[in-house]
């Protein structure tokens, strides 16, 4: 029950130092709410327009004990920490320790109050810096353990005046200060870069408590510093054992502030001798850190120097919470992550030396990978990949983003279409050219968002994949549009014989597809369908690679056929019949340049056409056409259901529902596809017979795709590591086994059995599988 | 005097009794039925929410609560509650949102939540003429997630990290109409 009488914040506090709390500092307002309340008379809730459900969700409940930061309790202990007294070494090492652990700890989807804060030195140090932070004063004289609020606090500013402190009183001023600095200042990097490339508490949590984690502090003088700082310990090493571990420690921090010089590292695009071992040496360094820290031994670390004491004190719109601090192996395996990811990132973007190479280095090492990196690594990447000036990769002065799209164009339909030139061209009028620059731009910002998606977390990149096929689907209608009316309008752009080529047209439309099929598997990955869902999706993709492999084998691959040929025999015909000049002079020079850069690059995109996308293509079809008509069979025994209404059938492909081409599949088509009469046994075991010579075929189809991978005369040459590829590829192949077995199985069932109804002897398990995108199929008995 | 003795005794508010159990419309003038409800959710829901996020629901939706009692003369507490909501989405479509399903433990696999779920798309068809009805529940809530599957909800969206827990959580839809099938961006705006 809420008292009337005078607020007197001892009153719950029984064990509280009566001499630590000043009535004075707060004002009694009990009276105010009460004549507040007595207004409401309607019983409606109070609110700001601008609060919604979702504040309210988040919003703190005075006297409540689980939304109540205020009904904490804290031990005297707690209460009397003092952050400036003297501390020993192996307390310093053992607090460090503890700091890094509660850091990933935070980075493991947890919030800076429950996890890093709890530590009272870095608490206290952030609140003096808040208050105290000046453009004029040296940097360590920002920061102090001092708490005025404790009655004889020993306190020293500067680390530098103090003269006559004991060894133990410079580690906690010089050693411990730095290292906490340190630590701050990352944090302060890491959320710097969470506003920028991350989504707020399900990434990361963001909220600060209103501190500022030294956003403006240089990091070089940090790191100028740490490097004092251990030179400072290492002349104290001969008389103190484990210094050696500070010093690692403090060389950790220094390597997580280096991080941020990846961001400064400008690469060449599509150049694989970019030099990088300035920032390798950094990674390389903090494993070793990493490795000699994870083994040491650290005991206890002092009473009240960790503590609920910041979410009690400081201006906190969080709820009350434990400390959180996972195991610390798992701690140092996180920030081994960290490093490696990044430094796997850093290593294959500047090795790439092809559009290809890069995109695939985006798919397979990136997106299909990124639930197994660290969430800093995933946001560091963002904005390494696509920086401030919008340059891939920090290349702006040698390509920016309108040259990365037009690779991207190129990669998929050749390069030198007549079409991307057309602003060179004094023959088109201004307002065409003004259309150009605009679909250009429109194209930019599409591809732009495509690049956004790959550092997302996996629900994130459906949900962005989804958005962004409205985008790629627009951009087809104005491009076809264009493209059309260019050609016929001022004979402008490649064409098949008597009908324009549609080259751009072609690239978005394949784009389109690709993105389509991505979201569709990719919600397989999510398990986001039931059983008889999985049959639709699979088969409606099916249909969408056939129409893909149809694109790339018919006018995609006469595209690249007739660029090949006009540089082979149209071109050199052109030259002949033109007299020795000038004119002449050009198309030498252009010939030039088709056979020495143009052509070699078609003839590879073709290889990669033919030799990995229509083959990729062409045995994933196969797989998924397998297990959708095993799903019919199974349906047609009663195992698994079907959608019994056309208004659920087409919620499940709502988001395709407004693509205009290619069409979505109707219900009628839905049901049709389903006929399949099992009254005859014989028939059933024929067709079932006939699923896993198809599933066989495509068994064989994964091998070879992999053979040709590893192999050095094959395809790998379109990845600058084929590891994770491989591995992607032999996932899909121990499905593919899986699902061949699971059929012979359930042929032996029909075959045993006298029934067109298995239901009520057996049922089917949905289970998780080889690969995330096909889940594993079981009939089992009941 | 028991708290429960405190719960209206009106008939008024009982719409319906299944397997011995009465199903009310909340009371919004019942401040006992208010703090049973709050106690419940908080005691059984993973989340903890502010009196806020109650008022919120009750106070605006009153008639979407439903709740569950045993008959007297035994303990009448409310042992089950579903609190919804009804809302223009977008301004496109009217969307029906479950906030929140609670069954007291001991009354569970009895079917109780099914028949509050069914209640309330009930009542969201004939009261609001909603064109979907949507949720969200904990990816590992197997048991919630099999129970409106089988009553046609569809998994729309995986949620990363959705609640406090860390856990993911799936949003649920269940198409009512076509408007539901139709992405906002190709809807008409709602007539005002």
């Amino acid at each position: 029950m809420i008292s009337l009488d005078p607020l007197n914040l001892d009153d719950d506090h029984p064990k509280t130092d009566k001499s630590l709390i000043n009535n004075d500092d707060y004002v009694d307002i009990t009276e105010q709410v009460f004549n507040s309340l007595s207004l409401i008379t309607n019983n409606k809730v109070v609110k700001s327009d601008y609060f919604n459900l979702l504040d309210g969700t988040r919003a703190l409940e005075v006297l409540n004990p689980k939304l109540d930061t205020g009904l904490i309790q804290l031990s005297q202990i707690e209460l009397e920490f003092d952050t400036s007294a003297p501390q020993s070494l192996d307390q310093i090492i053992s607090i460090n320790n503890r700091s890094i652990i509660l850091l990933m700890s935070w980075l493991n989807h947890s919030s800076l109050p429950v996890t890093v804060l709890s530590n009272r030195y870095i608490s206290i140090l952030l609140d003096n810096y808040t208050l105290r932070r000046s453009p004029y004063i040296d940097l360590l004289d920002h920061f102090s353990f001092s708490e005025k609020r404790l009655p004889n606090n020993s306190t020293s500013i500067s680390t530098s005046t103090d003269k006559s402190s004991t060894f133990e009183y410079q580690l906690v001023h010089r050693a411990l200060k730095i290292f906490s600095i340190g630590l701050t200042k990352f944090i302060g990097i890491c959320l710097k870069v969470g506003q920028d490339s991350l989504y707020e508490e399900e990434d990361l949590t963001m909220r600060n408590m209103n501190l500022d984690f030294l956003m403006d502090v240089d990091p070089d003088e940090i790191i100028e510093h740490i490097e004092t700082t251990i030179e400072w310990l290492l002349s104290e090493s001969q008389s103190h054992t484990g210094v050696d571990i500070l010093v690692s420690q403090l060389n950790l921090i220094k390597c997580l502030i280096q991080l941020i010089l990846i961001f400064e590292h400008r690469s060449q695009l599509f150049d694989p001798t970019n030099e990088v071992t300035h920032l390798t040496s950094i990674f390389n360094r903090a494993q070793e850190q990493i490795s000699f820290l994870r083994v040491q031994e650290y005991g206890n670390t002092v009473e009240g120097s960790f503590s609920k004491f910041v979410q009690l004190d400081m201006d906190n719109k969080n709820i009350p919470s434990e400390i959180y601090q996972i195991p610390s192996s798992q701690a140092w395996d996180s920030l081994s992550t960290l490093f490696s990811n990044i430094s796997m990132y850093v290593k294959l973007s500047n090795s790439t030396s092809s559009f290809i190479q890069f995109e695939n280095f985006l798919r397979f090492d990136i997106a299909n990978q990124i639930e197994d990196f660290n969430v800093i690594a995933r946001g560091f990447f963002q904005l390494y990949l696509v920086r401030d000036d919008k340059s891939i990769l920090g290349s702006f002065d040698t390509l920016t983003l309108t040259d990365y799209v037009f690779e991207s164009i190129s990669a998929v339909v050749g390069p030198n279409s007549t079409i991307l030139r057309l602003n060179d061209d004094k023959d088109v009028n201004s307002q065409k050219q003004d259309d150009w620059f605009a679909l250009v731009g429109e194209l930019e910002n599409a591809l732009y968002q495509n690049l956004c998606i790959v550092a997302h977390n996996p629900c994130r990149q459906q949900q962005l994949t989804s958005r962004a096929l409205l985008v790629w689907d627009t951009l087809q209608v104005s491009w076809e549009s264009f493209e059309l009316d260019i050609y016929s309008t001022l004979q402008i752009g490649d064409d098949l014989g008597s009908e324009p080529a549609l080259p751009i047209s072609s690239y978005i439309y394949y784009t389109k597809l690709n993105l389509m099929i991505d979201l569709a598997l990719n919600g397989t990955a999510l398990e986001l369908y039931q059983d008889f869902e999985i049959y639709v999706i699979y088969w409606y993709s099916n249909y969408l690679i056939n129409l893909l492999m149809e694109l790339l084998s018919t006018r995609i691959a006469t595209i690249i056929t007739n660029k090949i040929h006009y540089i082979e025999k149209v071109h050199p015909k052109k030259i002949k019949k033109v007299k020795a000049g000038p004119k002449k002079e050009n198309l030498k020079n252009q010939h030039q340049i088709n056979t020495q850069k143009h052509l070699p690059y078609l003839l590879t995109i073709q290889k990669y056409h033919n030799e990995y996308l229509l083959k990729y293509w062409a045995a994933l079809s196969n797989l998924l056409e397998s297990i959708s008509f095993y799903l019919i069979v199974l349906s047609a025994y009663k195992l698994i259901p079907v959608f019994e209404s056309e208004l659920i059938f087409k919620s499940r492909l709502k988001p395709w529902s407004s693509i205009g081409i290619p069409n979505l599949p109707t219900f009628q088509q839905y049901n049709n596809s389903l006929k399949f009469d099992n009254s005859e046994p014989e028939k059933s075991i024929s067709i079932l017979n006939h699923i896993k010579t198809k599933i066989d075929s495509s068994i064989q189809q994964y091998k070879n795709l992999i053979d040709n991978l590893k192999s050095s005369e094959g395809i790998s040459e379109f990845w600058v590591d084929t590891t994770q590829v491989i591995k992607w590829y032999e996932d899909i192949l121990k499905t593919s086994i899986g699902y061949s077995l699971e059929i012979s199985q359930f042929t032996n069932i029909v075959k045993e059995s006298k029934t067109n109804d298995l239901s009520t002897l057996y049922k089917v398990n949905i289970s998780k599988g080889y690969h995330k995108q096909f889940p594993k199929i079981t009939v089992k008995a009941k | 005097m028991s708290s429960s003795d405190n719960l209206k005794d009106d008939n008024s508010s009982l719409i319906t009794v299944i397997d011995n159990l009465e199903y009310h419309q909340f009371d919004a003038s019942n401040q006992e039925q208010f703090n049973q409800i709050s106690h419940l959710v908080s005691q059984h829901l993973s989340e903890p929410y502010s009196i806020y996020v109650y008022w919120y629901f009750l106070n605006t939706w009153p008639q979407y609560c439903f709740i569950v009692r045993q008959p007297k003369p035994n303990d009448h507490n409310i042992i089950g509650v579903i609190i919804s909501k009804v809302e223009p989405h977008r301004n496109v479509r009217m969307r029906g949102y479950i906030g929140m399903v609670v069954i007291d433990p001991s009354f569970r696999k009895l079917g109780i939540g099914k028949n509050l779920v069914k209640l309330t798309i009930d009542k969201m068809i004939n009261w609001d003429q909603i064109d979907e009805i949507m949720l969200e529940t904990e990816v590992i809530n197997i048991g919630a997630i099999k129970l409106y599957e089988n009553l046609g909800f569809l998994k729309t969206k995986r949620l990363y990290r959705y609640y406090l827990n860390t856990h993911d959580a799936f949003r649920l839809i269940l198409p009512i109409s076509d408007k539901s099938t139709t992405r906002i961006a190709f809807l008409p705006q709602l007539e005002s």
